[in-house]
């Protein structure tokens, strides 16, 4: 499955995927607060139906 | 800005709260991915909560601080968290006021597209990799490879169930290594009758048709609660004078009203269950071709609970 991960998610987040799970929330955690504090916006849309 | 790891124990300890107190929940969606090893870079939580047990749910969310922040109904859209609602597949949304971004938590009592009872299948305070990757066959393409991660990790556990979530020909034929799905999941999924998958452009063309047919029916589904949300919407905006402070359980009070007028408990059974399959698979004959309709998944197992 390594390779579908690589190909559907690419390198990092297929490499995060297969980490030990204590491993791998950190390593999330990391990537999405990186994110954050580069302005990207996480949070969702209003939609009040999710899909 | 809070960080992810907070946020991510503070949801984890919502709901195991909740289950401490009686109250069936678990997380889905996302933080569920991230859990069983699809990571998602999603923030917000998606929680599913016995629809009876709502008013307990309701009120500890009312009494649960972020950082000092109580916790708001999000704007005028949200349905109340009331089991009359809940039980017929609305979603309720709740609202952190943390800067520099909100934290989101939304709340289904029925998990969509689910075939069986999902309380029953509990992995601690997660729901299962089933119900997960059942969830996720959604009009979003992003979703979609979630699903197949998923249904090959089932399998690669001994869950037979993992051929139901396989959305990618090369997996598929690969997973032949493994016990070949059964009848009882061929009737459900009438495309693993191709199974060794061999025939690579004809499964590849099935696959596109069955994602069409789950886009279509998730649309559908979005639209006929969409049309009930509209008039809800505008009638909480008038309730609350605009005001967008209010505590959980006055802006409960005014959403109730304003559900009982607008917002009927059960949209997707009064428009009829096969009804919208039935719709959905003459969207996906029109749109891919006639002859793969025979093909698409038996979905009338889908709307568990509804």
């Amino acid at each position: 499955m390594r390779d579908f991960h690589v190909r559907a998610f690419g390198e990092e987040l297929a490499r995060i995927n297969f980490l030990p799970e204590k491993r791998r929330k950190q390593a999330v955690a990391e990537m999405i607060d990186h994110a954050r504090s580069k302005g990207v916006k996480l949070t969702r849309p209003a939609l009040g139906v999710t899909p | 800005m809070v960080p992810y790891a907070e946020l991510e124990s503070f949801f984890s300890g919502l709901v195991a709260t909740a289950q401490s107190r009686g109250i069936t929940c678990a997380i889905t969606s996302g933080m569920a991915c991230v859990h069983f090893g699809v990571a998602a870079t999603t923030k917000d939580c998606d929680v599913l909560c016995d629809a009876a047990k709502s008013d307990d749910f309701r009120a500890l969310i009312a009494g649960t601080l972020l950082r000092g922040l109580s916790p708001n109904y999000r704007g005028h859209l949200s349905p109340p968290l009331d089991a009359r609602w809940m039980r017929g597949g609305w979603t309720s949304h709740f609202t952190w006021r943390t800067k520099p971004e909100e934290t989101c938590l939304d709340i289904f009592g029925i998990a969509p597209r689910g075939s069986s009872p999902w309380d029953r299948q509990l992995h601690g305070i997660y729901a299962c990799p089933n119900v997960v990757a059942e969830m996720k066959r959604t009009n979003r393409e992003k979703d979609w490879p979630f699903a197949t991660a998923l249904g090959g990790q089932m399998l690669e556990e001994g869950d037979l169930e993992g051929w139901l979530h396989l959305h990618d020909a090369d997996i598929l034929r690969r997973f032949m290594k493994h016990p070949a799905p059964t009848e009882r999941l061929m009737g459900l999924r009438p495309l693993l009758g191709l199974a060794p998958f061999t025939d690579t452009l004809r499964v590849k063309r099935l696959l596109l048709a069955e994602r069409a047919f789950w886009s279509e029916l998730d649309e559908l589904r979005i639209r006929i609660y969409q049309k009930h949300l509209r008039p809800y919407v505008s009638a909480v905006r008038r309730a609350s004078s605009g005001r967008r402070d209010l505590e959980v359980a006055e802006s409960h009070a005014l959403r109730l009203e304003c559900a009982l007028e607008h917002l009927p408990f059960h949209p997707l059974r009064d428009y009829g269950l096969e009804q919208m399959v039935a719709e959905a698979k003459a969207n996906v004959g029109v749109t891919v071709g006639a002859d793969v309709v025979e093909w698409l998944p038996a979905a009338e197992y889908n709307f568990d609970g509804l």
